[in-house]
């Protein structure tokens, strides 16, 4: 009975989604803009929601997977060292499986409040090296512009503001579904387990390191598409997408959407994106704003929005009884 | 090199470690009671250097300056800790993460607000505005008294934590919360008192050290990161280790500056990587 109800509820969900997502492009041309960037940022906060939410492993260095993914294609499209999106893709997803695994092994040795602190470092390690020691592959500071759109190599061309988000969503839809494979398997369980009670899955036989190993590469893996994907949309790559801030604010935007949930980031990234472009048209200050919002939410809406729709749904339970 | 370069660089280093150690003792100690990493750190290091530079151009005292930048520090120690950390202890972990990522956030526009984004040097007290020689070689005795300046605090802290009943009550809290309070110790001010400190020398590193590293945007976010990587290399342990651990961070450093120029912000974090492999719990770090 409950099981029903709940398979009836993630249908229903599923389907909402899709029809808003579907009617996206019926909107003016900012809109269809803003919306292709909120999905793009949702897979990217979903990838740190694999680490953190379910896996348990507090990251703030999820930005230099999305970085090297959205650099990757930056470099290799101006240059026109390669012009076919299949092969870019397949570099992109190799260069950030290669950094996650040589990363992941280091900062793995180490746990909780730790890791953190390690992912933060080499995700800085790597905005310097992207500064300074490469600068003349990534212009520094400047960073790289005019990333033409890809060409799927079909007859469909992405030049339009609204087929490039068709394509955003379609790519989203599968990373999401790929989540929501990965979260039902045998795998998903193992590492909820390891958030809840790691000694526990240690005892049971489990090879902990193994599973927090390949929940760091896969999330790595999601992130760099995600990033590969804004390159494309916002055809210049800098910096800051290497940078902790971005890190943090994948925290931030899951931590709104609702840690630990499946379409947590989906509504985290979307709150984010549109306080964003509503605050930043009347202030300079917006790192400060999103600073007081983000202390707002830590404070007093811990479950962010998922949380929050979870309550009402329980409050409406209470009074039909 | 000749020797005289290579001792001024020697000495440079040190006097970075003993500024690392200014804003790390701090932290440490509240991951070490607390159990919660402080991202707001290093903004109260540059709030500390700013409003200290704002006093020095008022009131032209260097020292009046250097009290204010730490008075400074540990209000906001204070504020943080009473109105947003006090809400989130025993939580996950990754919630005092998030709210002092924000509030390093707020504090990082709150100051280009005040104090614009334009970079500002601060000028070394004229009587320290020197150099002298050494070996035949011409070095600031500004840095010479951050050396000394540093020693001094670690003294004063070695000596608080062990030999005063203040110190024994931050030990027995980070040994053993739940006893300690048994025991009646207020454990809530002792968090209060630590992290007043902590800041206090953040705020108190930020102005001595404005003379070296300057002031900027941004500032923040580069001291933060150097004190995480002491805390990585050296392990939550004792205060000495600490200490050394920062000596070594400023001694790569420079070492890093001298043959690599264009990798020297690197060094550090290839010390950060060679200990992970080798020892991940830290130098001086016990094993959990």
């Amino acid at each position: 009975m409950e099981q029903a109800a709940l398979r009836w509820k993630s249908i229903v969900g599923v389907m909402v989604v899709t029809a808003m997502a579907l009617l996206v492009p019926l909107l003016p041309e900012y809109a269809v803009t803003l919306a292709t960037s909120i999905i793009i940022y949702s897979i990217y906060v979903a990838s740190a929601n694999l680490l953190t939410g379910y896996t348990g492993l507090v990251s703030l260095g999820q930005a230099m997977f999305w970085g090297s993914g959205a650099y990757v294609v930056a470099i290799l499209t101006t240059r026109g060292l390669v012009t076919n999106l299949y092969l870019i893709v397949l570099i992109c997803l190799v260069t950030v499986v290669v950094i996650s695994a040589f990363f992941g092994v280091l900062a793995l040795r180490v746990k909780r409040l730790y890791f953190m602190i390690v992912t933060f470092a080499f995700g800085h390690v790597i905005w310097c090296i992207a500064m300074y020691p490469m600068q003349s592959i990534t212009r520094g500071y400047d960073g790289i512009k005019d990333i033409a759109r890809p060409d799927l190599g079909l007859s469909l061309s992405l030049a339009t503001g609204t087929s490039f988000y068709y394509f955003v969503l379609v790519v989203a839809a599968l990373c999401f579904f790929i989540f929501y494979l990965v979260i039902r398997s045998p795998f998903g369980h193992a590492i909820v387990g390891i958030r809840d009670n790691e000694h526990r899955m240690i005892a049971l036989g489990y090879n902990t390191f193994l599973y927090k190993y390949i929940s760091y590469v896969l999330a790595a893996v999601f992130s760099g598409i995600a990033g590969l994907l804004f390159a494309y949309f916002n055809s210049y790559v800098n910096p800051s997408e290497l940078h902790w801030l971005w890190s943090g604010d994948a925290l931030m935007m899951m931590f709104i959407g609702g840690i630990g949930t499946f379409w947590g980031p989906l509504w985290g990234a979307l709150a984010y994106t549109g306080l964003r472009y509503w605050i930043s048209s009347y202030t300079m200050y917006w790192f400060g704003i999103e600073g007081i919002i983000f202390i707002l939410v830590v404070l007093f809406f811990r479950g962010g929005i998922a949380g929050f729709v979870m309550n009402v749904q329980k409050g409406l339970k209470w009074q039909r009884r | 090199m000749e020797l005289p370069v290579a001792i001024s660089q020697v000495l440079n280093g040190i006097a970075f470690g003993m500024l690392l150690f200014l804003l790390a003792a701090g932290l440490s100690l509240m991951f070490g009671l607390m159990g919660i990493v402080n991202l707001a750190h290093g903004s109260y290091f540059m709030v500390g250097g700013y409003v200290g530079l704002t006093t020095l151009e008022a009131t032209d005292s260097f020292i009046l300056a250097i009290a204010a930048g730490a008075a400074a520090g540990a209000l906001l120690g204070f504020l943080t800790e009473r109105f947003f950390m006090r809400r989130v202890y025993g939580l996950h972990g990754h919630e005092s993460i998030l709210l002092t990522f924000a509030l390093s956030l707020v504090l990082s526009d709150f100051s280009l607000f005040l104090w614009t984004g334009t970079p500002r040097w601060v000028q070394a007290p004229s009587f320290l505005d020197v150099s002298f020689t050494l070996l035949g070689n011409p070095y600031p005795a500004y840095r010479l008294a951050i050396i000394l300046i540093g020693a001094i605090v670690f003294a004063g802290l070695y000596w608080f934590q062990e030999r005063t009943l203040w110190g024994a009550t931050v030990r027995a809290g980070v040994d053993d919360k739940e006893m300690a309070t048994g025991l009646g110790i207020n454990i809530p001010l002792v968090f209060t008192m630590v992290f007043c400190l902590g800041a206090f020398l953040a705020g108190f590193g930020g102005f001595v050290g404005s003379p070296i590293l300057g002031l900027h945007i941004g500032l923040d976010i580069e001291v933060i990161m150097l004190a995480l990587a002491v805390v990585i290399v050296g392990g939550i342990g004792s205060l000495t280790g600490c200490l050394v651990t920062c000596l070594l961070m400023g001694l790569s450093d420079t070492v890093g500056k001298v043959l690599w120029p264009s990798y020297a912000s690197l060094t550090i974090y290839l010390v950060v990587v060679i200990v992970l492999l080798v020892k991940p719990e830290g130098l001086f770090g016990k094993r959990s």
